[in-house]
């Protein structure tokens, strides 16, 4: 029989500089926010109140991460143009 | 009965039918769901004991300690860092002779490295003190063990707490069918205890704990003359409670598997037993002459039990889900040694450091380990007396910074909080407006554990053990002072648990130090972290796991500690509450109270849809709803000067929020009318307050 083997990299006390050990929380998803882009009206209120951070702003419009969005509803439920609507990720909407 | 249910909800059944009268209780995983079964016995009129919802493991130890010196049978419950938290009240239970208290420590790793599974640090810690220290291998094994417990502790001739170890995850959780004994048959075999000395008014009399050190030292060997005199009892215990109920363990201290003939002998303690019971059959139907010894008791340790089968063994593999760092040994592996030492002929003995952390460690494992223990006896020894397995190979590598484009965000996406966490939002806002200049400091709980302060963070911070946040923030604090780097902002986040109950004594003390830090509190109204535990901050009649609505009593039933209020009457400069429903008001609040020099407190409502028990996309809308109702109201305290930062224009019914929630479906049409008058007068009195600064 094999001996098993546990192998890691650490560095000296376990300092480190970088943060980041996300996890790529879109897998989370069963209702995805969609955007209107038509009625956005990039008052930037979504990304304000977006629990995860998963939303940007770009020129002036939502923009959804869907890498990290965890699918909770709160910019859709939030929005108050109704500039985005959450579809199910099973099978359309 | 038999049923098929949890290792906790068996312990927690155990537990109920030895009719403890007090049950002292606190979150910690992966004890939790014991402690919560425990309450749902309770208001539901299943067990008629006293439960205490306790501020921390410290108090939770006094509490329990204080109980069973009144002679009632005690019950109490933690692992990890709560084990260590309470460890004063731990040493002192031996010493004060208490046997009707047992502690179950369902077990997880101590200190740092921290991590939620298996794992026998915790308990071990206390293997000096005299608690009669049982693990158990199994569900139905740790129902039976903790109905032997208390036999065994309250023996006249023992007067000695028992601790009852069970895995981690592997009992606590999974689930497995049990035997439930009647509770008939329990009285028989467990009656009421009856104290030697006890706290009672009509007969006044109080333990002797400090003498001369003559004496003391006295005391002390009748504590370890007690506990070797138990091993007697705890095999009498055992034989008698199989043939009340048919089941035995061993010989209540060890327990043999197919150790005939056996040349070597695997040593386990707890749950991995049961794979190492499987990898003995293996080997023997190659052949292989191995047989297994649990340790069910570990204090008192069975020495004459090792000595005897010594005698007819070559080798040992002792394994320890402990590691002594710098040792000649592991922990299991020292006793046995020691018990071995003297004889004239002696198996060899190898210490393996294994399952650690939760690293599983399968049947396989340990084949492997036997087969390596079966050479060294060809070989003659072992080339090694202790080894880790798995082996493990580090590669250091250098600490790197931070890339610059990371420096980019505060807090990246990632975490693994709930769908519509209000703590990562709060985090989140809270970071921006400080800016770069700031260390975080994030005690344990959603915050911590959810990764939102180690791994999604862009800048530089510390993990705070639970009740010390607003210590570990003063010490950064005075770290940079005396390093010159006067400017950076320190920031404590901490649940409203961790701050208001067991960090209590921390806060208030760098409050009145006046220490130079901003401490905020992500107020989810419980223990949200553990699994939605009432903590001082649960409003009052809310549900939680702790608070269950049961046949006899639904929710809560003391009100909320005012936070806020407390923190103004320590007189610091900057007090505030704030919501996240109000970005841009607490982005406001935290730029204010960063320009002030002194200790500031914030106190943020932050939406809990899993614990408050209402859908995800609703965080936000509850939260308003909570400011809109007067529930919630804005506020701040610059010098002792109350502001009302926001007035709704009209104030909604507080049914509309209570309503919104789960965790107040059940509260009657009388109770929101209390809740209406109360909410009413809390804004009176708010404006009152107001005004008063006025004039």
């Amino acid at each position: 029989m094999k001996e098993k083997v546990i192998k890691v990299e650490i560095t000296p006390g376990c300092w480190s500089g970088i943060p980041s050990k996300v996890q790529i929380t879109g897998s989370w998803r069963t209702l995805r926010p969609v955007v209107d882009v038509a009625k956005c009206t990039g008052c930037g209120l979504c990304n304000s109140f977006c629990p995860e951070a998963s939303i940007d702003m770009v020129e002036r419009k939502a923009v959804i991460n869907y890498d990290y969005c965890k699918g909770c509803g709160v910019c859709a439920n939030e929005c108050p143009s109704k500039a985005i609507e959450m579809v199910s990720e099973v099978g359309g909407s | 009965m038999r049923e098929a249910m949890t290792g906790n909800k068996a312990f927690a059944h155990g537990v109920r039918l030895s009719r403890v009268k007090v049950i002292a209780s606190y979150p910690i995983t992966p004890q939790t769901t014991l402690v919560e079964y425990l309450a749902n016995f309770v208001n539901d009129g299943m067990l008629d004991a006293e439960y205490i919802r306790s501020e921390g493991e410290h108090g939770m130890m006094a509490q329990a300690i204080g109980a069973a010196q009144t002679g009632a049978r005690t019950f109490t419950s933690t692992c990890s860092a709560g084990f260590a938290y309470g460890f004063q009240g731990i040493v002192s239970a031996p010493g004060l002779r208490l046997g009707n208290l047992m502690l179950a420590n369902i077990n997880r790793p101590l200190g740092v490295p921290g991590g939620l599974q298996a794992d026998h640090s915790d308990g071990l810690t206390a293997r000096d003190w005299g608690w009669i220290y049982l693990y158990a291998e199994h569900h139905q094994e740790i129902l039976d063990t903790a109905i032997q417990a208390y036999r065994i502790g309250e023996d006249h001739r023992v007067m000695l707490p028992t601790m009852v170890g069970g895995e981690g995850y592997y009992i606590s959780y999974t689930t497995d069918i049990v035997d439930l004994p009647e509770q008939e048959q329990v009285d028989e075999f467990l009656p009421p205890f009856e104290p030697i000395g006890a706290l009672d008014a009509r007969n006044p009399m109080s333990p002797q704990i400090y003498d001369t050190p003559e004496t003391m030292m006295a005391v002390k060997y009748s504590i370890h003359e007690a506990s070797i005199r138990s091993k007697k009892i705890i095999k009498e215990v055992n034989k008698e409670y199989g043939e009340k109920f048919g089941r035995t363990y061993g010989n209540g201290l060890i327990e043999e598997y197919r150790m005939d003939g056996a040349d070597l002998a695997l040593v386990t303690m707890g749950s991995f037993t049961g794979n190492a019971r499987k990898a003995v059959d293996d080997l023997r139907k190659d052949g292989k002459k191995v047989g297994l010894i649990k340790i069910r008791s570990f204090r008192p340790f069975p020495t004459e039990d090792f000595q005897k089968l010594a005698e007819d063994i070559q080798a040992i593999v002792a394994v320890s889900r402990h590691d002594s760092a710098g040792g000649a040994g592991a922990p299991v592996g020292y006793d046995i040694k020691s018990a071995l030492y003297n004889m004239k002929e002696r198996p060899i003995i190898q210490d393996v450091v294994s399952g650690i952390c939760g690293v599983e460690i399968s049947s396989n494992d340990f084949t492997f380990l036997a087969e390596k223990g079966l050479q060294a006896l060809k070989n003659h020894g072992f080339k090694e007396d202790l080894i880790w397995y798995p082996k493990i190979e580090i590669t250091e590598i250098p600490v790197e910074p931070m890339p610059e484009e990371m420096k980019q965000h505060y807090v990246f996406p990632g975490t693994g909080a709930c769908q519509g966490c209000g703590m990562t939002l709060v985090w989140r806002t809270i970071m921006e407006t400080a800016g770069r200049d700031t260390i975080y400091v994030n005690t344990s709980g959603c915050g911590g554990w959810s990764g939102a302060h180690t791994m999604s963070v862009g800048i530089g911070g510390a993990a705070s053990n639970l009740p010390a946040g607003a210590a570990t923030a003063s010490g950064i604090k005075r770290g940079l002072t005396a390093l010159g780097k006067t400017s950076t902002n320190v920031i404590l986040g901490s649940g409203d648990g961790s701050f208001g109950d067991m960090g209590f004594m921390s806060a208030s003390g760098a409050a009145e130090r006046n220490e130079d830090i901003l401490m905020f509190v992500y107020d989810n109204q419980a223990y949200m972290n553990t699994g939605m535990q009432r903590s001082g901050a649960t409003p009052y009649l809310a549900w939680t796991t702790t608070t269950p609505i049961g046949l006899k009593v639904k929710g809560k039933q003391a009100g909320t500690k005012p936070l806020a209020e407390i923190m103004v009457a320590h007189k610091i400069p900057y007090v505030a509450t704030a919501s996240a429903a109000y970005i841009p008001d607490l982005k406001r609040k935290i730029r204010k109270a960063l320009s002030i020099k002194g200790c500031k407190f914030i106190q943020v409502y932050s939406p809990c849809p899993t614990g408050h028990r209402y859908s995800p996309e609703k965080a936000i809308e509850v939260s308003r709803l909570a400011v809109e109702t007067g529930m919630w109201p804005l506020f701040e305290v610059e010098n002792g000067a109350y502001k009302v930062t926001y007035k709704p224009r009209e104030m909604k019914p507080v049914k509309e929020y209570l309503m919104s929630q789960g965790r107040f479906r059940h509260i009657t049409e009388e109770q929101i009318d209390f809740l209406q008058s109360f909410t009413d007068e809390s804004i009176q009195h708010l404006e009152l307050l107001e005004k008063s600064n006025k004039k």
